[in-house]
C-alpha cells in the first residue's frame, strides 16, 4: 500500500500527539500519580507508534513502543511516575521529535539514540519482565479481547453448502485489510468461513496482497442470499460468489453460474492538489483552505467593483442583485474563515515544557498557568504569533522571576508564577502574559538606556516612558547575553512582530512585583481593508487600519520646514513626503491639488504625509504575503489581487515611515 | 423518517464534518458525544439508527464503547471512524461486532456509501 500520500497527514497528527503527550508529561511531573495524565500520555504515545508503524517508519514506532511499555503499567496498577521516568519520557519525545523532523524534511529516519535505548533498556528491565513482555501484541491497546466466534476452526462443523466468495478490494480503499475482515464478519454471520486466503491473522493485520480474498463459506443460506451480504460491503470490485466442490481448493475451477456485476464506478477521485502542509493542524488540506480565502477575498473584491458599476447606472434590478451578492460573499467569507481557525492551545501547546526547561536550567521554581486556550484564532495568526510569545516567556524566565531565595527575601512565595491568559473581544483577540517577578526598575531601565547610548545623558522620562524602553532596539537590561534571549534580540524584535500583524503590545510594570505584557490583535490575517491610490503610473494599496486620514492639500498648504517639506493639518505641521520619492521613483512637475493619506505609529497619532495623485477607493483584499523577493522590492508587506484582475502591492507603512526618517536629515543638504 | 445518527468523535472538528456530510443528505444528526463513556450514555437516551464512533478518544476507547453498546442491543449499528494508520484497532471492533469502518479525512461519497450498504444490510435479515 502506497503510504507516501498519508505522510503529511501522519506529521501533522503524530506532532499534535507529542504535543499532546510533551503536556501531560510536564503536568505528571508535579503530580506524577494522575491517573488522567496517565491515560492520556499513554494514548498519544499508542497513536504515535499505531500511526509510524503503518507508515513503516521502524525506529520511531520502535522507541514510541519502548516509551509505551514504560508507561504501561502505571497505566495498568496506578503507581506515580518516579522523577527518573518522567525524564526518560521527555528525552524520548524529544528523540521521536527528532525523527519526525527527518521524516519531515524527507531525509531517512535517523538512528535512534543509543544512550536513551540504553537508558530505556535498564529501567524496563529493572521493572521485570513482564513489563517488557506486556506489548507482544504491538497494536493491541488494551487487554486481548476475548476470541470472537470466527476463527475458521474453532467453530463445530456447519451443515449447508460450501460457495467460493472471491472479491477485490478497489484501490481507493485505505484499510484494505479491515474491509476483507468486513466481508469474512458478514459471511460469518450466514454460517461458517472454512477457508480464508490470506488467513485472518493476515487481514488482522492489514495485509492484503493484490487487495484480493478468497473465502470458502459453508452456509444454508442460498447463494443469492450470499451475493446479497457480499454486495453489501462497500469498497469491493469484481467480487463473485459459486458453489464449490466439496474438498476442492477455494480457488474453484468452476465458472460462476451467476457472477455479479463488478460494483458501481468507484467514487471520483478528486483532482490533484498540491501535498498539505506539515504541522498544520486544520483536518483538511490548508492549501485548499488557502485558495477559498483567496477566493473568497477575490469575490469581495469584485463586488466592490460592480458595486461601483452599478451605482453609475440607473438599474436598480441590478443594484439589488449586486447588493444580495455582497450579503452572499459576506456570509462566505465568515464561514470560510470559520474553519481557517484553530484553538489557541496550538499557539500555547508547548509553553509548559518550555517553561520547565528553562525553570531547571535557570535554578527557578515557576507555575505557569494558562487560561482561555479554547479561544480560536486564524491559523495564519497561530504561526506568526509562536515566535512573539516564546520570546516573551523566555524573557520572563530570564529577566522578570527570581530565584527560591531572591524571592524569600523579598517576602515572596518561593514558586514564581506566570500566568498566560487569551480572550475575544469581537474581531480581535487579547493576549496577557504576567509574571510575579522582579518587575522593570525605570531607574535602573533609563541608567542602562543611557550607558548604551539609547538616551543622552541626564534626560528625564516618567516612570511608564522608562519602563518603555525595553522595547526600543539594542535595549538589553542584563551586559551579558542569557542562553535563550540571544545577544542583541530584544523585545523591539517582538514590537516590530506584532506590529506586522497590525496588533500592538504594551506594559505594565510594578517594580518588585511584576510585569504584565498585553498583546492586541486582530483575529484574522488573511483579508485585509486596503485604501487603494493612485501615484503616479502606480496603483498601490495601504492598510486601511493604518492610515487615520485622507486629505486634499494645495500647494498653499505646503511649506518648508527645518527637515524638509511640511504640510498643515489643522494646527500641527507634518512632514510631507510624496510617496513615489519613498519608492525611489523620479517625481513629475508638483501637481496643482494632490492627497495627503496621513499614516503613523499602530495605534499611534500620524506622524507622515504621504503624497499621492488620488485615492481611487477601498476594497477588502486577500492578502499574499510578501515574499523574500518583494520585500527587497521596496517597502511593499504583500500584494493582493482586485476584482478587475489587476494585481496590486500593498504598502509596509512601518516600513514607509523607516524610509522617511532615513530620508529626512539629507533634505536641508538638498534644498 | 430520517435516519437519526449518533456522532461520537473527541475533535469537534471531525463531528462538524459528519455532521455536515450527514444533514446535507437528509440523515437527522440525534446527538453528539465526545467520548466512550458519553457515547453509551447517549446511545440509551436517543436509540440512534445509526452510530460513528472514533476509536481513540479519552475516558473510553471506541472499541469498548462498542462492545459495551453492542451488550446493550445486539442489533446497533455502529460504523468505526477511524484515522489512517490504525487498521489493527479497526479490525478489532470489527471483530468485537462493529459493522463497517471509514477513514479519515473523511470524502462525503465514501461515508455515504458505506452508511447506506450498512443500513441495507441490516435491514436485511442476517
Amino acid at each position: 500500500m502506497d503510504m507516501s500520500k498519508y505522510k503529511p497527514l501522519f506529521l501533522s497528527e503524530a506532532g499534535e500527539h507529542l504535543d499532546g503527550l510533551e503536556t501531560e508529561l510536564v503536568a505528571l511531573e508535579r503530580a506524577p500519580g494522575e491517573q488522567e495524565r496517565i491515560h492520556e500520555a499513554f494514548r498519544h504515545l499508542h497513536s504515535v507508534k499505531s500511526m509510524a508503524a503503518s507508515m513503516d517508519y521502524e525506529h520511531l514506532a520502535h522507541l514510541a513502543h519502548r516509551l509505551e511499555d514504560l508507561v504501561s503499567p502505571h497505566r495498568d496498577t496506578g503507581a506515580p511516575f518516579a522523577a527518573e521516568e518522567i525524564d526518560l519520557l521527555l528525552a524520548g519525545l524529544d528523540a521521536l521529535r527528532a525523527s519526525l523532523r527527518c521524516v519531515a524534511a524527507d531525509q531517512p529516519e535517523p538512528e535512534l539514540p543509543a544512550g536513551l535505548m540504553a537508558d530505556l533498556d535498564t529501567r524496563l528491565r529493572a521493572a521485570g519482565p513482564a513489563r517488557v513482555r506486556a506489548r507482544s501484541s504491538p497494536a493491541s491497546p488494551g487487554p486481548a479481547a476475548p476470541a470472537a466466534p470466527v476463527e475458521p476452526s474453532a467453530q463445530a462443523p456447519v451443515a449447508g453448502a460450501l460457495y467460493t466468495v472471491e472479491a477485490q478490494v478497489i484501490a481507493e480503499c485505505s484499510l484494505p485489510g479491515a474491509r476483507a475482515l468486513v466481508l469474512f464478519q458478514r459471511l460469518a454471520a450466514l454460517g461458517e468461513v472454512v477457508g480464508c486466503e490470506p488467513s485472518l491473522e493476515e487481514l488482522r493485520l492489514g495485509n492484503l496482497p493484490e487487495r484480493r480474498v478468497r473465502l470458502r463459506v459453508r452456509s444454508q443460506r442460498g447463494a443469492d442470499e450470499l451475493r446479497r451480504a457480499v454486495e453489501g460491503v462497500p469498497e469491493l470490485a469484481a467480487q463473485r460468489v459459486a458453489p464449490a466442490a466439496e474438498g476442492g481448493s477455494p480457488r474453484s475451477p468452476q465458472p460462476a453460474p451467476a457472477a455479479s456485476a463488478p460494483a458501481g464506478p468507484s467514487p471520483p477521485e478528486p483532482g490533484p492538489l498540491p501535498a498539505p502542509t506539515p504541522g498544520s493542524s486544520v483536518r483538511v488540506r490548508a492549501e485548499l483552505l488557502d485558495f477559498f480565502v483567496d477566493a473568497v477575498a477575490e469575490l469581495l473584491g469584485l463586488r466592490s467593483h460592480l458595486e461601483a458599476l452599478a451605482e453609475q447606472r440607473d438599474d436598480p434590478a441590478l443594484q439589488e442583485g449586486v447588493r444580495q451578492l455582497g450579503t452572499l460573499a459576506r456570509r462566505l467569507q465568515d464561514r470560510v474563515m470559520q474553519v481557517r481557525m484553530v484553538p489557541a492551545a496550538t499557539l500555547t501547546g508547548r509553553l509548559p515544557r518550555l517553561v520547565r526547561d528553562l525553570a531547571r536550567a535557570r535554578g527557578l521554581e515557576v507555575e505557569l498557568q494558562v487560561s482561555g486556550e479554547e479561544v480560536e484564532l486564524d491559523r495564519g495568526l497561530v504561526e506568526a504569533l509562536d515566535t512573539p510569545l516564546l520570546h516573551l516567556v523566555r524573557n520572563a524566565l530570564d529577566h522578570g522571576l527570581e530565584t527560591p531565595a531572591e524571592r524569600r527575601a523579598w517576602g515572596k512565595e518561593p514558586v514564581g508564577r506566570l500566568r498566560l491568559h487569551l480572550e475575544r473581544r469581537q474581531d480581535r483577540v487579547q493576549l496577557s502574559l504576567e509574571d510575579d517577578g522582579r518587575g522593570i526598575d525605570p531607574a535602573l531601565v533609563l541608567a542602562r538606556a543611557e550607558a548604551v547610548g539609547l538616551l543622552p545623558p541626564g534626560a528625564v522620562l516618567g516612570e511608564r516612558a522608562a519602563q518603555e524602553l525595553v522595547f526600543l532596539p539594542g535595549f538589553s537590561i542584563r551586559t551579558e547575553a542569557s542562553e535563550s534571549a540571544g545577544r542583541g534580540v530584544g523585545l523591539d524584535v517582538v514590537r516590530t512582530a506584532l506590529q506586522r500583524l497590525g496588533g500592538r503590545i504594551e506594559l505594565e510594570s510594578t517594580p518588585g512585583r511584576g510585569t504584565r505584557f498585553v498583546l492586541d490583535l486582530p483575529l484574522t490575517l488573511a483579508i485585509l481593508h486596503v485604501l487603494l491610490v493612485q501615484a503616479g503610473e502606480h496603483l498601490l494599496a495601504l492598510p486601511s487600519a493604518r492610515v487615520l486620514r485622507a486629505l486634499t492639500v494645495r500647494p498653499s498648504q505646503l511649506s518648508q520646514g527645518p527637515g524638509g517639506p511640511e504640510v498643515l493639518v489643522g494646527s500641527r505641521r507634518l512632514p510631507f513626503t510624496p510617496l513615489l520619492a519613498l519608492l525611489g521613483e523620479r517625481l513629475g512637475p508638483p501637481p496643482a491639488a494632490q492627497e495627503a493619506i496621513l499614516v503613523g505609529p499602530p495605534e499611534g497619532e500620524a506622524s507622515l504625509a504621504l503624497g499621492v495623485d488620488r485615492v481611487t477607493g477601498h476594497r477588502e483584499a486577500a492578502l499574499r504575503a510578501a515574499g523574500a523577493l518583494l520585500g527587497r522590492l521596496g517597502p511593499y508587506g504583500g500584494s493582493t489581487v482586485l476584482g478587475d484582475g489587476r494585481p496590486v502591492l500593498i504598502l509596509d507603512v512601518d516600513a514607509l515611515i523607516a524610509r522617511a526618517a532615513r530620508a529626512a536629515p539629507e533634505r536641508p543638504g538638498e534644498a | 423518517m430520517a435516519t437519526r445518527v449518533l456522532i461520537v468523535d473527541d475533535a469537534p472538528f471531525m463531528r462538524q464534518n459528519l455532521k455536515e456530510i450527514f444533514v446535507a443528505q437528509g440523515f437527522e444528526v440525534a446527538g453528539e458525544a465526545s467520548n466512550g463513556v458519553e457515547a453509551v450514555e447517549k446511545y440509551k437516551d436517543l436509540k440512534p439508527d445509526l452510530i460513528t464512533m472514533d476509536i481513540v478518544m479519552p475516558y473510553k476507547n471506541g472499541i469498548q464503547a462498542t462492545r459495551d453498546i453492542l451488550a446493550l442491543d445486539s442489533g446497533a449499528l455502529i460504523i468505526i471512524c477511524s484515522a489512517l494508520g490504525h487498521e489493527s484497532l479497526v479490525t478489532e471492533a470489527i471483530e468485537a461486532g462493529a459493522t463497517d469502518f471509514i477513514v479519515k479525512p473523511f470524502r462525503p461519497e465514501n461515508v455515504l456509501q458505506v452508511v447506506k450498504k450498512s443500513l441495507l444490510a441490516r435491514r436485511q435479515p442476517g
